[in-house]
């Protein structure tokens, strides 16, 4: 009977243990699962990316072009730029005309009389924003060496002359002024910095934004 | 005609240059400067979920909540959230845990995005950090040391006999250039100069308006202990700058070396180095855990109860009212789980979760996707003999050049031993750019080149074997971290909403900190979400 008991009790205190241990040791976690037939493609390249549809273009920007209304340039810049981070206006000297200049991180477009009518695209901008990755629409980028200018446009490159309203020669700050020769009113050029053979472009621009407003 | 055909007026060529943002661009980094969060602010309070915040309420707590990414930021969502029962789960494409957090030892194999493998062959026991290399003493980092018992030793930062070097290029020219400088000689006579000319300045009387007589000689009487000054306040050298021959016993008093010009000091761009030493995050002491950095994620992922699926990736999220649902694959794209739960932390960089399909509002995909990586790379390189230990008495610290690789660092630990493995570059940039173009080989090449003309022969010789991780190139990683503009200019308003849950979903990392590219950014922001999904869900509760 001692025995029995004995056994009884000692068979209990297994069974708690075990519980017990089995409590301490349960699976976590977990979570609620389900097979699925077909595994979505990761995207090639990031979606929702700023600027993204935008070319530097002679006639404008890819899907805006120099003579549209500003308000329907600003939404579809608004759209796929995203928020403007820099609006302004000043006086035009030679147009005595008013131009409006806003700016998407590295690319700042001009409107004139209500209409959209030039861009430049640089470098070098406040640290408010990330710079968007646009190129022209030959595939040419901001920071692409003079070597890649040449291989693109061979004899449409041409380097500008020291003509500025400043009576100073534009490359004594380091600075060559090139143009891509596109066909049109509008054209497109840019700046190069370190040299018309070591150098790299820092700014494109496009259009005809308030040619003379003074120094 | 082009733009730029007739007169170039003012406006389009500043603008076209950025110097009317220029001005702008030194008075935002003047503001950041002075705007640094004191430190008082640089943890959020935490207050971690307990068990009993659910038992209290006469409920247990069976929100689930499923972690993307097993890096610092999703294992401490995890680890905390499990002290009150939640249940967690996290999905993670490495085979590992700890994502930028990694050491790299013998055997250790990687395929990078351009396809190419690499594994590594160091010696036993040896290894490279090749993330995050050091914990300063104020970061969270160092509390979730003690909490885990990872033990952590020094981690020398700063060495008075490690060397500047700078090539004849980048701005810095002269005699001083193309020759390694020791640390202790450059600070010595640049100190010792600057201290010279101030103290000339006050004893002239040019800063009599500033300076009150007793303020003057008080003024005078530090820089003479500053800048080690001799005789009528000159700068003559001293032993600061070290010995051509070291004192020692008998007839050997020791010969200090000569001090270098002030102007060969200026035009070689030594002292631009010195602030570094100074800078909150960088100052000694400093520290690493025992046996590699990864030694905090492993021992996080031992605590965590909850699954921890490595080799799988996500493949699409949606967020939908009453649940997240994450499809999961392994990276070959097979084998799709649909995995649902209450919540979802995600902790993905968001490099890579910008090609991730998923619901969220178009706002937050144009957030996520103007985040921009940094570019860097750390290159380990092994040597048969710790060269720098034996023949030049360097024992920690890291060297600074001007050059494409960065700097290098001495290991600050195994020291007298015989092998040991230098971090041989850890560039940033354009630097880094130029080296994620290159193969393994090229840029063990790169480094080696360098090292050699800092230290020697010995630099080619004693090499035995390296191994490279350029971070935008690291699959799951695609950048060193995220790289904020001004976060006082609009670009804040991305930050902050991303610090904003999308329905039942939070993001969190380092990059949605004020210290990112630190572990304890990853730290506080796995906090601070833990804390708002855990207000939230107390909320439900009580409700």
């Amino acid at each position: 009977m001692t025995r029995r008991w004995a056994l009884g009790v000692a068979a209990v205190v297994v069974g708690f243990a075990l519980m017990a241990a089995l409590f301490v040791l349960r699976p976590r976690g977990g979570l609620s699962t389900r097979p699925v037939s077909s595994v979505p493609e990761l995207l090639s390249a990031p979606a929702g990316v700023p600027g993204a549809g935008l070319v530097l273009a002679p006639d404008g920007l890819g899907p805006v072009t120099f003579g549209e209304k500003e308000a329907d340039v600003l939404a579809t810049l608004i759209e796929l730029a995203g928020d403007p981070v820099e609006d302004s206006t000043e006086d035009c000297r030679g147009t005595g005309g008013v131009v409006r200049w806003v700016r998407w991180a590295n690319l700042t477009i001009a409107v004139e009389d209500g209409v959209f009518n030039g861009y430049i695209s640089g470098i070098h901008f406040p640290p408010d924003s990330v710079e968007m990755t646009i190129m022209t629409v030959d595939g040419v980028r901001l920071r692409a060496a003079v070597e890649k200018l040449r291989e693109t446009y061979g004899d449409r490159l041409t380097w500008l002359g020291e003509d500025t309203t400043f009576g100073t020669p534009v490359d004594a700050f380091g600075i060559d002024g090139f143009d891509v020769g596109h066909p049109g009113p509008t054209g497109l050029g840019g700046y190069v910095e370190g040299g018309r053979e070591d150098g790299h472009v820092i700014t494109f621009l496009g259009g005809q934004p308030c040619v003379d407003n003074g120094p | 005609m082009g733009p730029l055909h007739g007169p170039i007026t003012r406006r389009v060529f500043l603008h076209g240059l950025g110097v009317a943002g220029g001005a702008g661009a030194v008075l935002a980094a003047m503001e950041i400067l002075d705007l640094v969060a004191p430190a008082a602010e640089y943890r959020v309070p935490f207050d971690p979920p307990r068990t009993g915040d659910f038992s209290l309420r006469g409920r247990a707590n069976d929100s689930t909540v499923l972690i993307l990414g097993a890096g610092i930021a999703g294992l401490t969502a995890a680890y905390e959230l499990e002290k009150a029962g939640y249940r967690c789960e996290i999905v993670e494409a490495r085979s590992r845990p700890g994502g930028r957090n990694w050491t790299i030892r013998a055997g250790t194999t990687d395929t990078d995005l351009d396809g190419v493998t690499q594994t590594a062959r160091f010696g036993d026991g040896l290894y490279m950090n090749a993330g995050p290399a050091r914990i300063p003493q104020h970061h969270t980092t160092i509390d979730y040391c003690r909490e885990l018992g990872v033990p952590i030793e020094p981690f020398v930062n700063a060495n008075a006999s490690s060397y500047y070097f700078n090539r004849a290029q980048r701005d810095a020219s002269g005699p001083l250039t193309d020759k390694p400088i020791r640390h202790r000689a450059a600070k010595a006579d640049i100190n010792g100069y600057l201290s010279e000319l101030l103290a000339k300045a006050v004893n002239q009387g040019a800063l009599s308006d500033e300076l009150s007589r007793d303020d003057a000689e008080a003024v005078v009487e530090l820089l003479r202990q500053i800048g080690a000054l001799g005789a009528n306040d000159r700068y003559l050298g001293s032993d600061r700058g070290g010995y051509h021959d070291p004192p020692s016993a008998g007839p050997r008093p020791g010969t200090v070396t000569d001090r270098y010009r002030l102007s060969d000091l200026l035009a070689a761009r030594l002292g631009y180095y010195f602030p570094f030493e100074l800078e909150w995050d960088q100052a000694m002491m400093m520290f690493e855990p025992v046996g590699g950095m990864d030694r905090i994620p492993f021992a996080l992922a031992a605590k965590i109860k909850g699954p921890i699926r490595y080799g799988t990736e996500v493949r699409s999220i949606t967020v939908a009212d009453d649940a997240v649902r994450v499809i999961v694959s392994d990276s070959s794209g097979g084998r799709g789980t649909e995995i649902s739960a209450d919540y979802c932390i995600c902790s993905i960089p968001p490099m890579v979760l910008s090609k991730i399909p998923n619901n969220l509002p178009a706002r937050t995909k144009t957030d996520i996707a103007t985040l921009q990586p940094m570019h860097t790379g750390k290159l380990g390189l092994q040597f048969r003999r710790r060269f720098w230990e034996e023949d030049e008495q360097i024992f920690g610290g890291i060297t600074d050049t001007n050059t494409e690789i960065g700097t290098i660092w001495y290991p600050s630990s195994g020291y007298l031993t015989k092998r040991g493995i230098l971090i041989g570059v850890y560039n940033y940039h354009e630097d880094a750019e130029a080296f994620d173009a290159l193969t393994p080989a090229q840029r063990e090449a790169r480094a080696i080149e360098v090292g050699r003309a800092v230290h020697g022969d010995a630099y080619r010789k004693e090499f035995e074997t390296s191994f490279s991780a350029q971070w935008a190139r690291v699959r799951y990683s695609e950048g060193g971290w995220v790289l904020w503009p001004d976060r006082n200019g609009p670009i804040r308003a991305v930050y902050e909403r991303l610090l904003v849950p999308q329905g039942r979903l939070y993001f969190a990392g380092d990059h949605l900190s004020y210290v990112t590219s630190w572990q304890h950014g990853a730290f506080e922001s796995a906090r601070l979400v833990v804390m708002q999904l855990h207000e939230r869900v107390l909320a439900g509760a009580s409700a």
